[in-house]
């Protein structure tokens, strides 16, 4: 896959005080899902604004199809190839969906009959086609959020960058639009997206940027947890005791065994050549197994961990 | 700059305009009260008798002349009550983020929001110079047998000072529009424009006599100011810091 966009060193600075993104680096793939990780105040939503080209970096630069950011002479290229998702929708709340659609389409020149069917193909993907002409004040937070979706998609951008859109959605909704942020992957559109659900980013996401002003960590989210922490495995038994550790710590490949009733947890260097036989070994001892699970460790796990580091690396200073 | 986006713009905008009832209506309180005055005074002045049609023509033309100095003010308080809530509207509902994120550029954006402060004042004062003038030649017609407006002053009035007053209260609210920090000290600060236009309306049209050398004067005086107001509404209007300085 080639990269559609390309960030190189990116820094942006706001007085008084540290750069809100500082020297980050990294490229987002066509067709993918890259998700941007951080917690509050990370420069998650200036790294949005740079790579939209709606603030400029203090240094550094952003590609979007190869086409700086900065340049005032290719502002209608760029613009039509992002379809931005503020944090906040930002929809004219006295005029209806359509008015809204209608405004956007005509700002991206799109024809009449293009703005109503790209607006009745998206509304109704959204199920707020039979609303499209209510007073855009008068729909709830999670329809706003949709709207302000469709309004992004509108033009048929290659790229769409979202800033937190599950934020404030119910359940229902945030699966939609999930389910719905998968199909654009499967449509071949690059989605861009900026959260702290990491329950929603290990989903969705293809890559993922841990950010905390610079970069702290890039690439998928298995690899990351590999990465991160060693393999775990829950072996449950029936007949099971604490006597089961002096077994199995004897064995290659073993780091660290555990006994948590009524199950033993392995870590093991490589758990695909090492558990056959730490399995035999305890069907050997007499041991009735019920289950083997590998234990993942979540997405939520490598954050905190990757923050913890980087707060400790700031706090120990020069 | 593509015109369909600047006209997008002003549609969009007076369309929300004219959604907040309360302010769309406001707008014409103003321009209905100096146009009552002028076909008041009009209406008493076409009941007296009178000694002369020339006598009459002066009457018409002394007791109009309040009507019509009036309806100066109404495109730059027009402006800056529109024009207050332009720019800072779009920052307070946050929708200022995915009109920039659009192909729209500074000056279609400039322009595009100039228009809906701009427009409706200067049309309003038009309709109701045109108005009056019927009116009053209407009732001045059976006794002088001639056309008493527009005289070329109110013409002038009209078509050059009318919108000349129209661009200045605009430009300077946009300024100020842009510049702002929050939306009460936009509405504080817009405040500001009027002052100066309207005392200045007042000594030209009110105190000082009616003459071309005073109106041409006054004239050149405003096409200064509405250009110097642009040049910094330009210089002032850079959209990264309206989205990162806007609490």
């Amino acid at each position: 896959m080639s990269d559609l966009v390309t960030v190189s060193e990116l820094t942006r600075s706001f007085r008084p005080g540290p750069p809100a993104v500082d020297h980050i680096s990294f490229s987002v793939r066509r067709g993918e899902i890259f998700s941007l990780l951080g917690p509050n105040g990370a420069g998650k939503t200036t790294t949005i604004r740079l790579l939209s080209g709606l603030i400029y970096p203090t240094s550094g630069e952003v590609r979007i199809l190869g086409i700086v950011t900065t340049d005032s002479s290719q502002v209608e290229e760029i613009h039509n190839a992002i379809g931005l998702l503020p944090e906040v929708p930002g929809l004219y709340e006295s005029l209806s969906a359509m008015q809204n659609l209608r405004f956007y389409g005509r700002m991206h020149s799109l024809s009449e009959a293009t703005i109503n069917e790209r607006a009745r193909e998206l509304l109704a993907a959204f199920d707020i086609w039979g609303r499209r002409d209510d007073r855009v004040a008068t729909y709830s937070k999670g329809m706003k959020q949709k709207v302000a979706i469709v309004r992004a998609l509108l033009h048929d951008p290659e790229c769409l960058i979202l800033d937190e859109p599950l934020s404030g959605l119910d359940p229902e909704a945030a699966k939609s639009t999930r389910d719905f942020l998968v199909d654009q992957r499967r449509r071949g559109r690059t989605v861009i997206v900026s959260t702290h659900n990491l329950d929603d980013a290990d989903r969705l996401s293809d890559r993922v940027a841990v950010i905390r002003s610079r970069l702290l960590a890039l690439d998928t989210p298995s690899q990351l947890k590999s990465r991160l922490f060693r393999a775990r495995v829950e072996v449950r038994m029936q007949n099971g005791s604490p006597s089961v550790l002096d077994r199995v710590r004897s064995l290659p490949g073993i780091l660290h065994a555990s006994w948590e009733p009524p199950s033993l947890i392995l870590e093991l260097a490589e758990p695909e050549s090492e558990l056959p036989e730490v399995i035999s070994t305890l069907v050997r001892a007499g041991l009735r197994l019920q289950y083997v699970t590998p234990m993942e460790h979540s997405l939520e796990d490598v954050y905190l961990k990757l923050v913890d580091d980087a707060r400790g690396r700031a706090g120990a200073g020069p | 700059m593509k015109l369909e986006r600047v006209r997008e713009l002003f549609h969009k905008d007076f369309a929300e305009l004219r959604s907040n009832r309360s302010v769309f209506i406001s707008l014409f309180v103003f321009p209905a009260l100096f146009l009552l005055e002028g076909i008041g005074s009009a209406v008493a002045r076409s009941l007296t008798t009178s000694s002369s049609p020339a006598s009459l023509v002066a009457s018409y033309i002394s007791g109009a002349s309040l009507s019509l100095d009036l309806l100066l003010f109404v495109p730059v308080i027009t402006a800056v009550t529109i024009g207050s809530n332009s720019i800072v509207q779009e920052k307070t509902t946050r929708s200022l983020e995915p009109l920039l994120a659009t192909p729209i550029t500074d000056t279609e954006l400039l322009v595009g929001k100039a228009m809906t402060p701009f427009l409706p004042g200067v049309i309003a004062v038009w309709v109701c110079y045109t108005v009056l003038f019927t009116v009053i030649d209407v009732l001045a017609w059976p006794v002088t047998h001639a056309i008493v407006f527009p005289t070329a002053i109110t013409l002038f009035q009209m078509w050059i000072i009318v919108p000349l007053l129209g661009l200045v209260g605009t430009f300077g609210v946009l300024t100020i529009s842009s510049w702002a920090k929050d939306a009460r000290a936009a509405q504080q600060m817009s405040t500001v424009i009027e002052l100066p236009a309207i005392g200045l309306i007042l000594v030209v049209f009110l105190f000082l006599p009616s003459s071309w050398e005073v109106l041409g004067a006054f004239a050149v005086g405003l096409a200064i100011a509405a250009y110097g107001l642009l040049r910094v509404a330009i210089w002032r209007f850079d959209r990264p810091s309206i989205l990162v300085n806007w609490r």
